[in-house]
């Protein structure tokens, strides 16, 4: 089998422009004069790779770079300006969610309206409808009109229609952003078993720690080019690494910007696992004091709402400018997901807590059993303080020990 | 049935449901509004404007209006919403890979729907009347492939370029309002003088007219020539609408 045989996705130089025209009326002279009036808005250039069947791809990049417009040519809806494209295998695109679905008609109806839009014959939707039904979980919401679901809902019936037609290549666009943390959790999933189960995705989104769990492979588009392309560690990785260059000059420009906390972007509702209580086993009162190098255990006890769902726990020290200090995690451990009860107690142990002088906040996260989705967090602010016997000025003991150099100035001395 | 097939009759229940959803009638407003307008028709003009027929074998002139508007609202309603279908649907087309095509045709065939639904009405009440010619259903059916062609043909040409230009639709408005005039629909062809009968002859739409009423109040067939010269207008139509479409689709997604 040859490289071209065992490829999902094979393009080549692929170039998209857009051509711009002052006004709709500049068509149409540009049309009967034969002289271009139009400026030429060059979305992508020279884009080329390949993609391996059973991969998924990550598309990574700022806004307006280019990625929903390689999305959009990998979906067929629109096609390149120069350069070919070869797209093989049944393919479905999750552009827009729910982006068929007519407001007056029912949840069926729509289901069977978005089938055909998406190939689909009378006979396959027949077979396949009682399981969209079943897995969006509306209820009896599928029997009434679209207007009346929240955007969640439709959301949630537009995955589902997309995800059951038995794509080969998935592509999708950000679709999960939106929806509550229960079904974004539920397509997370389904995503990833997709991927395992052989199918080729094709994901664009800017949440770069979902783009790690579903591919293996990145790519980065600045300003309609492939700025990396690889392992997606790798690109992550010069991508963020690019992002913090970008924000510090603007930071110097503007002053510092209000940096959102990782931990604010992961929603959890608490709906399917609750943090029931933190506390630290070693400290005392409401903001426990610990001396450098103390033992530090955190008490986690949480509640899950099904004894199936499975559990990771973590938790991050911040220092009082918000900035990560660690990060503790089940998972990084190295320990299997927590599973089969309905309350549980874990403990976290940091034997010599590293810290100086100050104080420290801490988020507790609940995590499922990949440690992507958030079931829930808590934040503790102003959780510990550690107390200085000297004049520290860093965040961090590194444990260091003085030799004594005397013997060495000895044999200096001759 | 094809996938294409399959979509088309989807969309066209679509187009036809949106309609009427909300509504405690329902589809049936589909009869209500063609058997209100004959009645309208018949009491216009056979109380009030008595309108003499010449060289026509139906006395009724709100049967002769009505047997020439059948193919017309088809045309008309086929064209002017199927001009816009790519425009109106444009968020499925930039999201969605299918056939687009499938868009406009839809709303041609629901235009079809409720013309056959006043077509059916009135054949019942033309069967009572006694001036149904049954013999001459295979004209009435030609007549409708005839409109069919040419509805779909222009509504794809149009809808095409109206993604580009969105001046069609006015022009298109003109186009039609005065093709409705040179179309004998409200007057019967008795009554143009003679050289102006020969221009008349060439609109195809004279054609289709003819074919319908030959049916309903037991008109004069059209000649063969033209019958043949529909068929082949009927066809080009097709094709171009087709050719010019297909060339178009392309670019829809970046111009939406």
């Amino acid at each position: 089998m040859t490289a071209a045989d065992s490829s999902a996705v094979l393009a080549r130089d692929l170039v998209k422009e857009y051509h711009l025209y002052p006004t709709p009326g500049s068509r149409v002279l540009e049309w009967l004069t034969r002289r271009p009036r139009h400026r030429v808005f060059r979305a992508l250039s020279n884009v080329t790779f390949e993609q391996a069947r059973g991969e998924g791809l990550a598309v990574i990049g700022e806004n307006g770079a280019g990625k929903s417009t390689l999305l959009k040519l990998l979906a067929g809806v629109t096609q390149p300006s120069a350069g070919s494209l070869e797209v093989k295998g049944r393919t479905a695109a999750i552009l827009e969610l729910g982006a068929g679905f007519h407001p007056d008609f029912t949840g069926r109806q729509n289901i069977r309206l978005t089938a055909a839009l998406l190939g689909l014959t009378d006979q396959e939707i027949r077979e396949r409808e009682s399981e969209i039904v079943a897995w969006s979980e509306l209820g009896e919401f599928i029997d009434r009109p679209v207007r009346e679901y929240s955007s969640g809902m439709a959301v949630r019936l537009g995955f589902s229609i997309a995800t059951q037609v038995d794509p080969e290549v998935l592509i999708v666009d950000e679709a999960l952003s939106v929806g509550d943390g229960y079904f974004q959790k539920k397509s997370m999933d389904r995503m990833v078993a997709f991927v395992e189960g052989g199918g080729t995705l094709l994901f664009c989104s800017h949440a770069l720690y979902l783009v790690s769990a579903f591919c293996t492979r990145a790519m980065w588009l600045r300003n309609g080019e492939i700025a990396a392309l690889g392992r997606t560690g790798d690109v992550v990785r010069e991508y963020e690494r690019f992002l913090v260059a970008k924000q510090k000059a603007s930071e110097t420009r503007q002053g510092p910007a209000a940096r959102p906390s990782p931990v604010a972007e992961r929603p959890g509702t608490g709906a399917l696992g609750r943090i029931v209580s933190v506390s630290q086993l070693d400290g005392a009162g409401e903001t426990p004091i610990y001396e450098p190098w103390a033992p530090f255990r955190l008490e986690v006890t949480f509640e899950s709402a099904d004894p199936g769902l499975g559990f990771h726990v973590g938790a991050l020290i911040h220092a009082e400018d918000d900035t990560v200090l660690s990060a503790l995690g089940s998972r990084v451990c190295g320990h299997a997901a927590l599973t089969g009860r309905r309350r549980y107690r874990i403990v976290m142990d940091v034997p010599n807590l590293p810290y100086q002088k100050g104080l420290y906040h801490l988020s507790v996260l609940l995590l499922d059993e990949r440690a992507l989705h958030v079931y829930d967090q808590r934040q503790v602010r102003r959780a510990f303080g550690v107390v200085g016997h000297h004049w520290d000025p860093g965040p961090f003991g590194i444990g260091q020990r003085f030799l004594d150099l005397s013997a060495e100035d000895e044999t200096r001395g001759d | 049935m094809s996938r294409f097939g399959f979509l088309l009759r989807e969309l066209v229940l679509r187009d036809l449901r949106s309609r009427y959803t909300g509504s405690a009638f329902g589809f049936l407003w589909a009869f209500v509004h063609p058997l209100w307008q004959l009645a309208l028709y018949s009491l216009v003009f056979s109380v009030i404007l008595r309108i003499p027929l010449v060289g026509e074998r139906t006395e009724s002139f709100a049967a002769f209006l009505f047997a020439g508007l059948l193919p017309w609202m088809a045309f008309q309603e086929g064209v002017s919403r199927g001009a816009t279908a790519i425009l109106d649907n444009g968020h499925l087309v930039k999201k969605m890979r299918f056939p687009s095509q499938v868009l406009v045709l839809s709303v041609v065939f629901s235009a079809l729907v409720h013309s056959s639904i006043a077509l059916a009405l009135f054949a019942i009440l033309q069967g009572v009347r006694g001036e149904l010619d049954p013999g001459a259903l295979h004209w009435l059916l030609a007549g409708v492939a005839g409109q069919l062609g040419l509805t779909a043909g222009l509504a794809l040409l149009m809808a095409a370029l109206q993604v580009y230009l969105r001046d069609v639709v006015h022009v298109l408005g003109l186009v039609l309002s005065a093709l409705f005039y040179v179309t004998p629909i409200v007057y019967p062809v008795g009554l143009v003088p003679e050289r102006l009968a020969a221009w008349l002859a060439t609109n195809p739409l004279t054609t289709v007219v003819a074919l319908y009423r030959s049916f309903l109040i037991s008109g004069r067939p059209p000649s063969p020539v033209a019958l043949i010269g529909l068929a082949a207008v009927a066809l080009v139509a097709l094709g171009a609408g087709l050719l010019v479409f297909r060339g178009l689709a392309a670019g829809f997604s970046d111009e939406l």
